[in-house]
This record gives structure tokens, C-alpha cells and sequence, in this order.
């Protein structure tokens, strides 16, 4: 009997699907990877096994157990197992704790004294992790924390375990041992879901190979028949414009040189410069410090050091009103707290901050100006009285980019431009970017989307604890370079 | 869980061809003929205040059936009157509230700007200096204490405006050491409650300049849109280059500004001023904003709304008094009715 039995799941946020109508069954000792692109509904599908979001539609079936809709309680009772994609433990417990949790359930705050201390160790000596038992959890890179998560997911002896991107955190050899422990619990009999974004390990590890596109399933390969540039062609589906750019400028005088900047009070400082017409992107681990590093320019966070010039001139004042006066816009990275008055119309979204305070807002001249950014930027449905609220993601996403534009930056800031956005709407922002591209905008945007990275870059700067780990141009911007960097290899 | 509450989001038009604003048909060109734009006006109005206004003419046309008196121009020129100020107010409240607050204080700015007029004609100033002194005072201090503590110290502003709001009180009974101040002779003050153009009193009027100021600013000016901006959303706000202090600090010198203009009229109105109003009208005047449509956190609703929560809550009161109803009974009633009315307009907000 299969361990896991999903049946026409389907979700959507708002009015946007993420999932559509999905069937998957897991046997025991089976490794089954589930490939796609950003957004085609992977972790969404995780989340919904796991219990932390409940289906619109569709079944969950755990060895034969019908498992109630958005209960992560029951699902873990149930023997699911999961890593999130996101690093999940509590901070100020300590390693043995953390991995402990699942065990002890603490009642109105009062902390169980843990038991089972015993088979932690044995349990991370598999792992090939070694680690202070009492290390505070936040103390421990990224690359041994997302081991410790393993660790807890695999303590209550799972019936099927998630691995939702773990490897993104590791380096090679890490990223290897924890593949022969994923071998090693699939002989045991365990079912492991396995999601990558890295193909060649889904080549080498998975049984069979699940591919998603759009939120839909779009098909199935078995081992030998899935490498990764068959899994490529299924999970994009078309082919895709973006002209590989590579053609750096070096004539040209640096539009915005970044001097000195440190990330963190230990850090070294970090020093970058973007010419006109020139795309960098910026890539690293969750907490890096890429996002940071784009906050600190635009002035949404205080330099601690370094300086900050747009064609020769300093900012000399801090803060975000010097940057933009300064043509250094910046594209938040979270649509929902960062961006968009969600109950704004789309019109008073495109045209925010547009007017001083003491100005005369003529209605119709606002809605104007937003028309032609909605027609130009293809922002669906063509309605600029409709809160934001109301628009799916990549729409949501095309409105930020058209009130990023509207201001004639001189540099963009981008901060994860393509984050939940569908394929149509992705490759809309792509056209804006080169649109900007061509007008001598210099572009600095950060990806954790590593083909994204890889395709629109014309240099790659990779950060690794809050430091510049490595400085890509032309051949060297590959996928084994960034991930070697990124997890922070030499 | 943002996620999920995503998905109560209204897709779906409410039945009865009621299509949400932004539902509307585009007209091609841009520039909508007269017709169209009065329908659209009209629709609009429909579904953001349509259960505010429904419930309003239930409440007149229940008044005027069983109250005798109650529908007539003497009664609707003492209501203006008696309710011009708690207009002035809620229009004050409203902008705290858009922009993601509330000011409690006004109840205590009130009576006190009152209070300081009454001394400053007793120390022989002028009566337009005195006034000027009291209203320019009052904006300074809701700037610099309200405003500074709420917008730029990040205090919440339940407990600020609630602390200076006793403060505020505790001034005026020092000041008065409970007494009430007589104040005569000054032809202006004496008229602001004793004249009537038309059916309409002059406080009454100078309540509707304060509204259709207040409509005007809020949709037609920079500051206006900031307010929206920041309520809705501060931190886009602020990314996106608005001064969020500056706009936080500007919306409660406004609310206290307008709350002092109350009080002048309230002076002079009573030829008098005493150490205490009513204290619940501040609570009254979020009140008005709430059933008017305007959210609790800001960002959604509007002046006019406003208006009709007004509106809404004059009408109970003078029907009720008309009908002799007595006083403690009118406090029970509009209590109950104030839940029923805001509970009534969310559950529909929610639905659609």
C-alpha cells in the first residue's frame, strides 16, 4: 500500500491557482522528486502534506488514514516528516532541544525537561554533523541548522519524510552526505519527497521524478529517463526570452559605486560598482546578506559604514528620501508588508510617493499616468480603480515594478522581482528589466532562483555570511560556481 | 497564515447588480461622459456606504412615522445645531483614523480650548487673537505630543491619546477648580450658536466647511493620499519616500485643531465654559467613523462615510429625545444600536 495518497489537491491564494487538481501517491522506499520552476506549486504541495496549509480541494491519504485539512499536529502524528525551506527551529533552544521538539510537547508555556537525549547523538553522527548539543540553536550556520532540522524531522521515525530544498543550504560534499542518508532511510523502508531545485540530484537520487508546472502536474519520469535537461524542458514547458546578456561594458563609468559597506559588525567590508546599462546580480543563502545589502543602498537601513555615489556624488544623507532623490530606487522584496497598500486602487499604488505633501492631486491626471503603465507593463485585469488586494501575484508584482519605473531611476534595486510570480508574468518583468536596461538604468537584483541569476546576469556577486564570497563574470557564472560559493566553499 | 486570509477576499459581485466599484466597466478613452460619471459616482456611494445609508433612512422614516414633530425644520435646524460640533470632531477623527490611529484626546481638548478662550477675554485679549491663540495651541500640541509620541516615538496610541486625554481633564478642573467661566459680550462668539440662515445654524455651517475641507484635503491633496498611504501600509509608505512621521504628527494637530474650534463654538454657544464636556464623545466620534465604513487600522474608508455616521447618530439622538424617551434609556439604546450598527456593516463587508 502506498505510504503517501494525494488526490486532486488543489489551492489557491485569492484568485490566483497554485495548485490544480494534483495526484500523487509515494510507495514505502521510494524516493519520488517533485521538480519545477518558482511558483509551479512544489513547497505549496509540501505544505499541504505536512498539514501547515490546508487544501481548497483534494485529499491527503498517510498509510490509509484520511489526515484532516491544515493540521500539522496531526499530520506529524501521523508519521510526516518534513524540512521546510525555510529554517524553521527556535532560536534560543538549544540544538539537543530543538531536535528534541517533536518529542515534548510543552503545555502552557512550561518547558518538559527533554528525553530521549540519548539518541540525538547517534542520530547526528549520521548526518555527518557535528555540532555542540548545547549550542543555541541561532548560533549555528545555515548549513548545519538545516542538518539539525533533518535531525528533528527524522527523530519521531517518520513513515514519509519532505525534504523541501535542504541542499540549497549545503555545500557539495555536504549536499553528497546527505544524499547517502536519504538512501540509507529510503532502504529502511521510509518514503521521501524530495524537492530541488539542483537537477543533477534529482538525477542521481530520485526513483521517479514528478514534474510541475503552473500548479499543474505535467509529467512523470523514471529513473534513467530523468536528466536534468529533460526535467528542464518539462518543467518550463516553452522556451523562454531571455537573451543571455554576458556583454560587460567596461568603457563605461561605474553609475553606482558601493565603498566600504559592512553587513554585520564583524564582517569585511563589501565594495561593488554597477555601470549604466549593466545587470548584477546579487545571490547567497536565506540571511547572506543580499537583501540587506540592497536595503543598506536604497537607504531603508542606516550604513553603519561605507559610502554610497550615483555617478561620481556622494549621498551624504541617510536615509530612503536622499537615495530616491539620488535615483536609487528600490523593489521590495515582500509584496504584501513592504509594498503594496493592499486596499489601495491599483492606481494609488503606481503613483505612491509620487506627490509632496502640500500638492494638488488631479484624480484624473493620476489615473492617466497609471493607465499608461498599466497598458505598457500588461497588467491584467486593465482596471485602476481595483484594490491591489484583488490582483494575482505577478500582477501585483508588474504594479510595483510600474511605480519603481515611473520614477526614471537611474538605479534599480530589485529585490527578488520574480518571488511568487507565474510564468507569463515573469517574463513580462524580464522585458522591463531589459526595457530599463536600454535606457542606461543600471540594475542590481538579488535571486535565490539560481537559473534566473545565471540568465540575466551580466556579472554575479555571491554573498556568504554578510560577505562578498565571490565576484562571477562571463564562464564562470555556472550553476556549480554560485552553489559552491553560495554555501560557502572556495 | 496571510495567506489564507487572502482568500476571503470578495471576488464575486453581492447579488442585486450591485458590482463593487472597481468591477465597474471601463469607458474606452478615458474621459467618461457626464452620465456615466454620475452613475458611477452613484454606484460607488451604493456599495461603500450602503448599509450606513439604508440604516439612516430606516431610522428617519421610523422617527417620523411614530415621533410627531420629529420630521420638520425646526427640528432638523436643532439637530444641526446641537450636533455641528461632534461633526467638527469626527472629521478630525476620521483623519487619525485613516491614517492607522485614533485620537481619544479631543474630548479633553474641547472643553479645555474653551477654558483658555474664557481666560484669555478675562485677561482683556482680543476675542480673534484669543481665538487664533487657542487653535493654533491646540494644533501645536496635538503635533508635538500626540503626534510626536505616536508617530515618531512609536507609542500606541490607544494609551497616548487616552493619557493625554485625562491629563487634558485633569487641567481643566485645576484651571476652573470646578467651577464654569462666564463669557458675554463678545458679538461674534454669542452669534456662533444663535444664528440661523435659512434652516441652517451657522455652527451647523461651519461644521459642513470643516467636512467638505476635510473630503477635499483627503482625496485632492498630496497629504491626503500620504494618509491613505500610511495607514494602509507604513512601511511601503515609507520605502516609498513619505514622510510617515510628518504625515502621523500632521493628522492629530489636525484632530486637535478642530476639536478647539468645537470647543469655541461650544462657548459660544453656552456664554460659558465649563471644566468638563461630555467624555464619551471622542469614543462617540470613532463611533461615527466606524459605521461610516473607515477600518479600525486605516488605509480604507472615507470623510463622507464619516458623514453619514454623523448623520446616523444625530438622527437616533434627537428622535429619541423628541420621542421623550428618557436619558438613561437613550444611553442603553444608542449603545446597543452603535454594536448593531458597525457589527451589521462588517458582516456585510465580510460577505461580499
Amino acid at each position: 500500500m502506498a505510504v503517501l495518497e494525494a488526490r486532486g489537491i488543489t489551492k489557491s491564494f485569492g484568485a490566483a491557482p497554485v495548485l490544480r487538481d494534483v495526484d500523487i501517491t509515494i510507495e514505502p522506499g521510494e524516493i519520488v522528486a517533485l521538480a519545477g520552476e518558482n511558483g509551479s506549486g512544489k513547497s505549496t504541495f509540501a505544505k499541504i502534506v505536512s498539514g501547515t496549509v490546508a487544501a481548497s480541494a483534494g485529499t491527503i491519504t498517510l498509510d490509509g488514514v484520511l489526515l484532516p485539512a491544515g493540521s500539522p499536529q496531526q499530520a506529524a502524528k501521523s508519521g510526516v516528516g518534513i524540512v521546510p525551506q525555510e529554517i524553521s527551529g527556535v532560536p534560543n533552544l538549544n540544538v539537543a532541544e530543538n531536535i528534541l521538539l517533536p518529542l515534548n510537547h510543552s503545555l502552557l508555556g512550561v518547558r518538559v525537561r527533554p528525553h530521549g537525549l540519548a539518541a540525538v547523538r547517534p542520530l547526528l553522527d549520521r548526518l555527518g554533523v557535528s555540532v555542540d548539543l548545547d549550542a543555541p540553536f541561532h548560533s549555528l550556520p545555515a548549513s548545519q541548522a538545516v542538518l539539525v532540522e533533518l535531525a528533528r524531522a527524522l527523530v519521531t521515525n517518520p513513515k514519509l519524510l519532505i525534504i523541501d530544498e535542504t541542499t540549497a543550504y549545503l555545500e557539495r560534499t555536504a549536499a553528497s552526505v546527505l544524499l547517502d542518508v536519504l538512501r540509507g532511510i529510503r532502504d529502511e523502508g521510509v518514503a521521501v519527497m524530495f524537492i530541488s531545485h539542483r537537477l543533477r540530484e534529482v538525477q542521481e537520487l530520485a526513483d521517479r521524478t514528478i514534474v510541475l508546472r503552473d500548479g499543474s502536474l505535467v509529467g512523470e519520469l523514471s529513473r534513467g529517463q530523468s536528466t536534468p535537461d529533460r526535467i528542464a524542458r518539462m518543467m518550463v514547458g516553452r522556451e523562454i526570452e531571455v537573451h543571455k546578456r554576458g556583454q560587460t561594458q567596461t568603457s563605461a563609468k561605474p553609475r553606482i559605486a558601493v565603498e566600504n559597506v559592512r553587513l554585520a559588525p564583524a564582517a569585511e567590508p563589501l565594495s561593488l560598482q554597477v555601470r549604466p546599462g549593466e545587470v548584477v546580480g546579487l545571490t547567497g543563502l536565506v540571511n547572506s546578506g543580499c537583501a540587506a545589502l540592497l536595503d543598506h543602498i536604497a537607504g531603508a537601513r542606516p550604513l553603519s559604514s561605507g559610502t554610497v555615489r550615483v555617478d561620481g556624488a556622494e549621498i551624504s544623507k541617510p536615509g530612503i528620501r536622499a537615495a530616491l532623490a539620488a535615483g536609487i530606487v528600490l523593489l521590495p522584496g515582500d509584496r504584501q508588508k513592504e509594498g503594496l497598500l493592499l486596499d489601495g486602487s491599483m492606481t494609488s499604488n503606481i503613483m505612491l510617493g509620487a506627490r509632496p505633501l502640500l500638492s494638488w492631486v488631479g484624480l484624473r491626471r493620476e489615473t492617466r499616468t497609471a493607465r499608461r503603465f498599466i497598458s505598457d507593463f500588461g497588467i491584467r485585469p486593465n482596471a485602476p480603480a481595483r484594490p491591489a488586494r484583488m490582483f494575482s501575484g505577478g500582477n501585483q508584482q508588474k504594479i510595483m515594478l510600474a511605480r519603481a519605473v515611473r520614477r526614471e531611476p537611474a538605479v534599480l534595486l530589485l529585490n527578488e522581482p520574480t518571488r511568487g510570480v507565474d510564468i507569463g508574468a515573469r517574463a513580462d518583468v524580464y522585458r522591463v528589466i531589459a526595457d530599463s536596461l536600454r535606457n542606461g538604468v543600471s540594475v542590481l537584483f538579488y535571486s535565490t532562483d539560481m537559473h534566473e541569476v545565471i540568465e540575466l546576469s551580466d556579472r554575479v556577486l555571491v554573498l556568504y555570511d554578510n560577505q562578498l564570497a565571490a565576484e562571477l563574470t562571463g564562464d564562470q557564472i555556472t550553476e556549480d560556481n554560485i552553489s559552491r560559493y553560495m554555501g560557502g566553499g572556495q | 497564515m496571510t495567506e489564507r486570509a487572502r482568500e476571503t477576499v470578495p471576488v464575486a459581485a453581492p447579488a442585486g447588480g450591485l458590482a463593487p466599484r472597481a468591477d465597474l466597466p471601463e469607458t474606452p478613452g478615458g474621459g467618461p461622459d457626464g452620465a456615466a460619471r454620475l452613475r458611477r459616482g452613484l454606484r460607488a456611494l451604493q456599495t461603500d456606504h450602503l448599509g450606513a445609508i439604508i440604516a439612516v433612512v430606516a431610522l428617519i422614516v421610523l422617527f417620523s412615522v411614530t415621533v410627531p414633530d420629529f420630521f420638520s425644520t425646526r427640528n432638523f435646524t436643532d439637530t444641526a445645531d446641537t450636533y455641528s460640533v461632534f461633526l467638527i470632531l469626527t472629521v478630525g477623527v476620521t483623519f487619525t483614523m485613516l491614517c492607522g490611529g485614533m485620537d481619544l484626546s479631543i474630548a479633553g481638548v474641547d472643553p479645555l480650548a474653551g477654558l483658555i478662550l474664557a481666560e484669555l477675554l478675562a485677561h482683556g485679549y482680543s476675542m480673534w487673537l484669543s481665538v487664533v491663540i487657542v487653535v493654533v495651541g491646540a494644533v501645536l500640541f496635538g503635533i508635538c505630543v500626540n503626534g510626536f509620541l505616536i508617530g515618531v516615538m512609536k507609542v500606541n496610541f490607544f494609551i497616548v491619546t487616552l493619557g493625554s486625554l485625562t491629563a487634558l481633564e485633569g487641567l481643566a478642573l485645576q484651571i476652573t477648580q470646578g467651577s464654569t467661566l462666564l463669557v458675554s459680550g463678545h458679538r461674534f462668539l454669542s452669534n456662533l450658536g444663535n444664528t440661523d440662515f435659512g434652516i441652517i445654524p451657522l455652527d451647523g455651517l461651519i461644521g459642513l466647511v470643516c467636512l467638505v475641507l476635510g473630503i477635499l484635503v483627503l482625496r485632492y491633496t498630496g497629504f491626503g493620499r500620504a494618509v491613505y498611504a500610511v495607514g494602509g501600509n507604513s512601511e511601503a509608505a515609507r520605502l516609498a519616500g513619505i514622510r510617515t512621521s510628518l504625515v502621523t504628527c500632521l493628522t492629530y494637530g489636525i484632530s486637535a485643531g478642530l476639536a478647539a474650534i468645537g470647543g469655541i463654538i461650544e462657548v459660544g454657544r453656552l456664554g460659558s465654559a465649563g471644566p468638563s464636556t461630555d467624555a464619551t464623545i471622542g469614543l462617540t466620534a470613532v463611533a461615527a467613523v466606524l459605521i461610516g465604513g473607515t477600518a479600525f487600522g486605516g488605509g480604507k474608508g472615507s470623510m463622507f462615510g464619516s458623514f453619514i455616521g454623523v448623520i446616523f447618530i444625530s438622527v437616533l439622538g434627537s428622535g429619541l429625545l423628541i420621542a421623550g424617551i428618557s436619558t438613561y434609556l437613550t444611553e442603553l439604546i444608542t449603545g446597543v444600536v452603535l454594536i448593531v450598527a458597525v457589527a451589521a456593516d462588517r458582516f456585510r463587508r465580510a460577505r461580499r
